[in-house]
């Protein structure tokens, strides 16, 4: 009886498709050269079919005679990995086209979604505090070229 | 006699550059704020230390590093706080911690514990230090002399024990090592000046950040995992400042293992790859093995807090050896603090002793002013730090995204560096998915330029010949442990997988 360790095997096809990309665009799209005189796409090419031999071992390596107990579970939730990545793209649109202060009240909550229990006030009032707090570290403080506010 | 001038004279030059009132400073906050995040979980000093690194560009050199440094050390000190006193340690090199220090804090002997942590630690480092000291001006010396050849080797060596050492796969390891190496490559190829994977953005032409890259993989992927798995920690034990001093007892069972926790410890630091707790659970194993009492291991011997924290902070010294001297970083911390170099403009390497000999020696200093201060803070500090484990992570982790965010937009002013911290914190999420590891990424991207070029170098010299990584003795012997250690890694993980299964099986037919 065989069976795979679905991570690994996943894992070994993700960076062999990796490798095996890497490889062939740096072929197409640059000079390889020679060894004692290596164009740019001799380094990133061989680098892409190690890793595709690698991802291949690894494929290998997850079959398994025996079935594993253990049970494959994600170290996160889908809820938290959106509301923290949301978080950030809110924040990137938000901090040149109206600045600091809204971008981070914006980002806190965003950010508070990843909570099971999301609290509308709570939110709204870390923000407010966290606006506050990195005006004066970044802006008072560090003198970082940012604006609390854009109009 | 002459060599003994000239180390007064260096370690007056350092004196004179540490002891400013702004490096001071610089230093006062480095240790007091990794204290504070050693203690906290799910902050550990990488993530401190990549938060810290845009603010760096505003830093002068030295204060820089002195500050960044402090925050390694004294995250070593104050991730053995939480494990002592609540069973969790603040980042994986304290676990061994677990094993003897909460034993003690339900014993009510957790301030003895915490006393003594800090004896070891404290006496660890000066060893460290020392060694540091002595060693690192012979070796840089040495490595003056070295060719292209022998730095390709070395960081191969480098690059491979750093990524077989990990809980899992050594070849997933590798693997993630070549995705690093890979990431690295991104930009304007030194050589011919044409752009490579940038797929027609600009913002591209430089590479990938260093920044974003550390931030997304680490902090932001750390944050998703923390907030989806809160733990419940309430500070369960009160323990009084006048329980903390230890008996005469406790003093004569610690120095035996002190000493020899920090000879262990001083030589993995050097190793690449070696730290993160690897070398403390084997300081810990040996203390067990050697004791006349070893049924006390495991309920509370003072021998297991004293030998594993002398070896981590011996190692925390020693680590700084190749990557001051060769360039070569052993660890993500230690990556991260030549990147700090590079920020400042100075190509990390053997020249950096002598061109910037007041750096070297000033951060020495200042890891001396370092140790003391985290002696003074951490005995009368321990019941703020406790206290401080109480603020609740709702509160904490928006924070951490927001100085995170800033922190990746204020590098160059460009929020395309956002958009490139989104993907590498997902990226990040799918690694903690797949179970592959970060820091042989990490790694792999820092040193790769490097590696690449000194590979086109030795490469053009030998006229395209493979043989001169073998002829050269240093590089043929920096290739053989290279072998060494990934055969050696593969063979146990293969052994290790066999006993699981085995154990499975037997468990099923039961």
């Amino acid at each position: 009886m065989k069976s795979f360790d679905k991570q690994d095997m996943i894992a070994g096809a993700v960076l062999g498709a990796f490798g095996m990309f890497v490889a062939i665009y740096a072929v197409r799209n640059y000079e390889f050269g020679t060894t004692a005189s290596m164009g740019p796409g001799y380094f990133p090419a061989v680098l892409g079919g190690i890793l595709a031999i690698l991802g291949l071992i690894i494929m290998l390596l997850s079959i398994r005679h025996i079935p594993s107990a253990e049970v494959w579970q994600a170290p996160f939730g889908l809820r938290p990995l959106l509301a923290v990545l949301v978080a950030v793209l809110v924040f990137a649109s938000l901090i040149l086209k109206l600045g600091l202060v809204p971008a981070t009240i914006a980002l806190s909550l965003v950010a508070a979604l990843a909570e099971p229990k999301f609290r509308f006030q709570k939110a709204i009032l870390l923000g407010v505090s966290l606006s506050l707090l990195s005006w004066l570290i970044f802006k008072v403080g560090l003198k970082m070229p940012l604006s609390a506010f854009v109009f | 006699m002459d060599l003994f001038s000239t180390f007064y004279s260096n370690l007056a030059l350092g004196m004179g550059e540490a002891v400013t009132l702004s490096n001071l400073w610089y230093c006062l906050i480095g240790v007091t704020l990794g204290c504070l995040v050693g203690v906290l979980p799910g902050l550990g000093s990488i993530i401190t230390i990549s938060l810290l690194l845009p603010i760096t560009y505003h830093l002068p050199t030295s204060g820089a590093l002195i500050m960044l440094c402090g925050v390694y050390f004294g995250a070593d000190y104050g991730g053995g706080t939480t494990s002592i006193l609540l069973g969790i340690p603040g980042h994986p090199a304290a676990a061994v911690d677990v094993l003897d220090g909460y034993p003690m804090t339900k014993q009510g002997r957790g301030g003895v514990a915490l006393f003594m942590k800090t004896v070891a630690s404290a006496w660890g480092s000066m060893v460290g230090i020392v060694l540091l000291m002595l060693f690192a001006p012979i070796l840089s010396n040495f490595a003056l002399q070295f060719g292209p050849a022998e730095y390709c080797a070395l960081m191969l060596l480098g690059l491979v024990a750093a990524s077989t050492v990990g809980q899992g796969s050594p070849v997933k390891g590798v693997a993630m090592m070549v995705v690093g190496l890979i990431l690295g490559t991104v930009g304007t190829d030194i050589n011919t000046g044409e752009l490579r994977f940038n797929f027609g953005l600009m913002e591209l032409s430089d590479g990938v950040g260093l920044i974003p890259i550390a931030m997304g993989i680490f902090a932001l992927a750390e944050v998703i995992k923390s907030v989806s798995n809160p733990s419940d920690t309430s500070m369960q034990t009160k323990f009084r400042l006048r329980d903390q001093l230890p008996t005469r007892e406790d003093w004569r069972r610690s120095f035996g293992p002190m000493l020899r926790g920090s000879g262990l410890g001083a030589f993995f630091g050097t190793l690449p790859g070696t730290s993160g707790g690897m070398a403390t659970f084997l300081a810990y194993s040996v203390e067990k093995r050697i004791s006349k009492h070893p049924e006390e291991f495991g309920k509370g011997a003072i021998e297991g807090i004293a030998a594993p924290e002398a070896c981590n902070n011996a190692g925390v010294g020693t680590a700084f050896i190749p990557t001051l001297t060769l360039g070569i970083p052993g660890d993500a911390i230690m990556a991260l603090i030549l990147a700090a170099l590079v920020i400042q403009g100075i190509q990390p390497g053997p020249q950096v002793m002598t061109s910037h000999p007041e750096l070297f020696w000033g951060l020495i200093v200042s890891f001396w002013i370092g140790n003391i201060f985290l002696v003074i803070l951490n005995i009368p500090l321990i019941g703020i730090w406790v206290r401080l484990l109480q603020i609740p992570y709702n509160l904490l982790f928006p924070a951490i995204i927001l100085f995170t965010c800033i922190g990746v937009y204020s590098t160059n002013r460009n929020v395309f560096d956002l958009y490139a911290l989104f993907v590498f914190g997902l990226m990040g999420c799918g690694m903690l998915l797949l179970r592959l590891e970060a820091v042989p990424l990490l790694l792999g991207f820092v040193l790769g330029p490097a590696f690449e070029e000194y590979l086109r170098r030795a490469l053009l010299l030998s006229r395209g010949d493979y043989g001169v990584f073998i002829e050269q003795p240093i590089s043929l012997a920096a290739l053989s442990v290279a072998a060494l250690v990934l055969a050696s890694s593969v063979w146990s993980f293969l052994r290790r997988r066999r006993k699981l299964a085995i154990a499975t099986l037997n468990e099923g037919s039961q």
